[in-house]
């Protein structure tokens, strides 16, 4: 009787806790953007109007930039908006995907809308120095839109980006060649591990907590630290960089 | 009373005292969020209300005679530096988005300021502007809503007050007045 009454204390107070964790959390999602991509993070063809070649030139100077600057400039390309508000989307994908890094929020997003004949460059808040509106504006008229006036969508946004990537790379004072590169450098990871014996006892030692947590807190902390972990980072390559509607807008 | 379930009555009791900390700290955390996203909108306003005197510069260097469309900004300006609290400043945000808007479609009228490099630049800054504004503003409400739907919802609502948390304003906005000015060339 008492360890049915312990089990049920336990729980409704968790229950209480979490719940009041919850609240509030709600997510606005009112525009339907891609689900976040895992490969070739630096550019998404939606509309299907690049080479495969532009795709890999984009891929590894956007990863060598990354891996140098942890900048990150993604080109995303669709067909249509549906209706969106260009700044509204380009904003719900620079935040949505987390472009760039966290703390640095050092993410840019070239945006095509291939049908709505709309592009925009939206920055993320760290690079706005670098990358002013108006530098935006003027990238976009000079490099942007007198490709697209021919239908040449290929040149326009590998030119366009390796304006961008050049800009990023003042701002950080590195170097970085956005002409000759050849092959796609694969992303290594660089995380060193722990012996294998070592691993497995951090392995016993966790299930050990999990179940002393299950028998006496009916589960309360592995919740807690579910909810915790799950509000953090998802995986993939991007750095949960975030903007405040930087950039500029032009049409063609 | 047996010396186990002492135990787990002191252990219940502090579970209770370290749930009660974490509403507080979770209270105190949204309601520093509110602060920091307001601060965020006051920031962008000011960006706007610093790139009129440069605007109204540059469109006097090619339209000086329109006197009346370049006065009007500049009070909506001097207006929106002395209001306080987020609904007087939506207000006085509002009219000098409409006194800009109305300064734009003088400027239709000057070719060769709309050629202007300047000008051109100022656009994609107040474009820019406006879109921070727009975004600081959602941003900010929506840090409102959920701070205030959390001390108005039980559990919260029974001590949210005795702590001394209120609710805060939201920054309201005329669905009319919500039309950004096209400045699109």
């Amino acid at each position: 009787m008492q360890k049915v009454l312990k089990r049920l204390l336990s729980f409704v107070i968790s229950l209480v806790l979490i719940s009041s964790l919850f609240l509030g959390q709600t997510v606005t999602a009112e525009i339907n953007i891609p689900p976040k991509p895992a490969q070739s993070i630096y550019v998404q063809d939606y509309a299907n109007v690049l080479s495969a070649d532009t795709k890999s030139t984009i891929n590894t100077i956007g990863s060598e930039l990354d891996k140098k600057t942890k900048a990150q400039i993604v080109v995303v390309t669709i067909d249509s908006l549906n209706n969106n508000p260009l700044e509204d989307y380009s904003l719900a994908v620079l935040r949505g995907w987390g472009i760039g890094d966290s703390k640095l929020n050092n993410g840019v997003l070239l945006l095509v809308a291939v049908q709505d004949r709309k592009s925009r460059i939206e920055v993320g808040y760290g690079l706005e120095g670098a990358l002013n509106d108006a530098k935006t504006g003027t990238i976009q008229d000079n490099y942007l839109i007198p490709f697209f006036q021919q239908g040449n969508y290929d040149e326009g946004i590998l030119n366009t980006y390796k304006i961008l990537a050049t800009g990023v790379a003042q701002e950080y004072k590195i170097a970085i060649d956005v002409g000759n590169i050849k092959t796609v450098s694969q992303a290594t990871d660089t995380s060193e591990e722990l012996p294998w014996w070592a691993q497995i006892l951090v392995g016993i030692f966790f299930v050990g907590l999990l179940i002393v947590d299950w028998m006496f807190f009916g589960g309360f902390f592995t919740r807690m630290l579910l909810i915790i972990f799950s509000r953090g980072r998802g995986g993939g390559g991007f750095g949960g960089g975030s903007g405040g509607g930087g950039g500029s807008s032009r049409g063609w | 009373m047996t010396k186990k379930s002492t135990w787990i009555i002191v252990g219940v009791v502090v579970i209770a005292i370290l749930g009660f900390f974490m509403a507080y700290n979770n209270l105190v955390s949204l309601n520093e969020d509110v602060t920091g996203k307001w601060s965020q909108v006051e920031n962008q306003l000011q960006r706007r209300a610093d790139l009129i005197p440069n605007l109204v510069n540059t469109v006097k260097g090619y339209a000086a005679h329109e006197q009346q469309a370049i006065q009007a900004v500049t009070e909506a300006r001097t207006q929106l530096g002395g209001a306080k609290g987020p609904e007087a400043m939506a207000g006085a945000n509002e009219n000098l988005t409409s006194a800009i808007s109305r300064l734009l479609v003088v400027v239709e009228n000057y070719p060769d300021l709309k050629a202007d490099a300047n000008f051109r630049a100022l656009m994609d800054e107040l474009a820019g502007s406006e879109n921070r504004i727009a975004i600081a503003r959602r941003d900010y409400n929506n840090s409102v809503q959920i701070y205030n739907t959390k001390i108005k919802t039980l559990p919260t609502s029974l001590y949210a007050g005795m702590l001394g948390f209120g609710p805060r304003e939201y920054f309201k906005v005329d669905e009319e007045a919500k039309k950004v000015p096209d400045v699109t060339f």
